[in-house]
């Protein structure tokens, strides 16, 4: 089984990614944006990695 | 029947309403209705007739007013039962805590210091002061069974579909419910059943096959809330400890599913205004909007299989318990809980063992353990679809062996109805 790896998201990578959905961020807002992805993200790893134990079984 | 000037005394202490009607002066109701002589709140996410349906967001504010009144409101006022206002929560039912940028926070009648949890902390505070006989909210991840447990108050989660939502302001389609808080076991299940247009009649509840969920459910709980349990389930025959298999993926599933489909509802308005959201939920919203399609996918399959073995859970155990919360009401302004003496994260993890129980579609109800003199705790007893008669009769017979109950709150005592 894989381990998951719970990324950090750049600045640089959401402010890309909001862009393409025509969202402007402030900057102040940013900490928290990465924050709350960040969550998103180790939340998906426990996802995945039920995912990982289904298929090994 | 409280009073007015009873009503806006202690809202000012708990900011519970949004908006105290002017003219909720009863109607000459002659008695007749299920409800009469019952007044009560509904979350500003349901529709007045006349009023503005805030959903706890100035976005809203200078929306028309609504054209008529929700279903379930409609139903209640047909009852007998009179509105007198409408109730605060996290904006967009977006939240555990009732902490509004714009509205205020609703402070716990318990201890006015305290959360009263949200996002129906509004409904909640307002019945556990006493300010209304009963109250709606709606549960999407554990908005009503939350604020019922912090409130020290009933709180049931209808089962998925049972409830008609039109007139409600939706957050996660698939999850959402609106359901009732009260005080009294008895008007909880009058209300329901007027929700529901159903019958409900007290079910037989000697040798139910009863499942104490661990693992997941047990994790970082009070040891007053398992001692709790353990009294529940001993006044019931006694029970099986078993674990719910895949809770914490369904959790995460759950949290994913919900920021997705919030991001998405939002998007225009994130796009257009973004500085006018509270910015709690601006910045969970749009991280919801910008989560990968594979995020999604991966969360949908876990919820697929999570149901499937939750269901086959509920075909083997006639009722399953669990803790509401993890432990009492935090503090407010404090970003942290005490849980088993461990400082965690209060806004993710108030709803660690509501959350992921949501997926399932049955019907949960919030009891509250008789705690004299102690800070609130509400245990979830939750049953097959359909069966809130039974969860109703479970909880009759715990309050009359004085097991769960509510106490009014010290400030409020004597002071209202």
């Amino acid at each position: 089984m894989t381990q998951c790896s719970t990324k950090q998201w750049s600045k640089k990578e959401i402010l890309a990614l909001a862009r393409q959905y025509d969202i402007s961020i402030a900057e102040h807002t940013v900490p928290k944006l990465m924050e709350n992805l960040f969550l998103l993200t180790v939340h998906h790893c426990t996802v995945k990695e039920a995912i990982d134990e289904m298929s090994a079984m | 029947m409280t009073s007015k000037t009873i009503l806006y005394d202690f809202n000012n202490k708990l900011c519970a309403f949004t908006r105290i009607f002017s003219d909720f002066t009863p109607p000459n109701i002659e008695g007749n209705g299920l409800l009469s002589g019952y007044n009560f709140a509904v979350k500003d996410l349901l529709d007045v007739e006349g009023y503005t349906t805030t959903a706890g967001s100035i976005i809203l504010a200078n929306a028309p007013a609504a054209s008529r009144d929700s279903a379930v409101v409609a139903k209640l006022r047909a009852a007998g039962a009179l509105l007198v206002g409408c109730t605060n929560m996290d904006e967009f039912a977006y939240g555990f805590v009732t902490e509004n940028v714009h509205y205020g926070t609703t402070c716990n009648p318990h201890d006015l210091t305290r959360l009263a949890g949200g996002s129906s902390g509004g409904s909640a505070a307002a019945v556990a002061a006493g300010m209304v006989d009963f109250a709606l909210g709606s549960d999407t991840n554990g908005s009503i069974r939350i604020p019922a447990s912090l409130c020290g108050i009933y709180g049931l989660r209808p089962t998925y579909g049972t409830v008609d939502d039109t007139g409600c302001f939706p957050f996660v389609k698939r999850l959402d419910v609106v359901g009732p808080f009260a005080r009294n076991i008895d008007v909880l299940g009058h209300v329901f059943a007027v929700m529901a247009d159903k019958q409900i009649a007290d079910v037989e509840i000697d040798g139910l096959r009863i499942g104490i969920l661990t693992g997941w459910f047990q994790h970082g709980a009070d040891t007053d809330i398992l001692t709790g349990i353990d009294a529940i389930a001993a006044h019931l025959g006694g029970a099986e400890y078993m674990e719910l298999p895949m809770a914490a993926s369904a959790r995460s599933a759950a949290f994913i599913l919900t920021a997705k489909e919030g991001g998405k509802r939002h998007l225009a308005n994130l796009q257009k205004r973004p500085m006018d959201f509270d910015p709690a939920t601006r910045d969970r919203l749009i991280a919801g909007a910008l989560l990968p399609a594979e995020y999604v996918d991966d969360a949908e399959k876990i919820a697929a299989q999570f149901i499937a073995k939750a269901e086959k859970v509920l075909e083997e155990f006639d009722l399953l318990i669990a803790p509401s919360t993890p432990c009492v009401a935090p503090k407010i302004g404090e970003s942290n809980m005490i849980v088993n003496g461990i400082s965690v994260p209060a806004r993710a993890n108030l709803g660690l063992y509501a959350q992921p129980l949501s997926l399932t579609g049955a019907p949960i109800l919030s009891v509250p353990l008789r705690r004299y003199g102690k800070l609130p705790l509400g245990v979830q007893l939750i049953a097959a679809k359909g069966r809130e008669d039974l969860l109703l009769s479970v909880a009759k017979s715990l309050s009359a062996a004085d097991i769960i109950g509510c106490d009014k709150p010290d400030y409020f005592m004597g002071i209202s109805q």
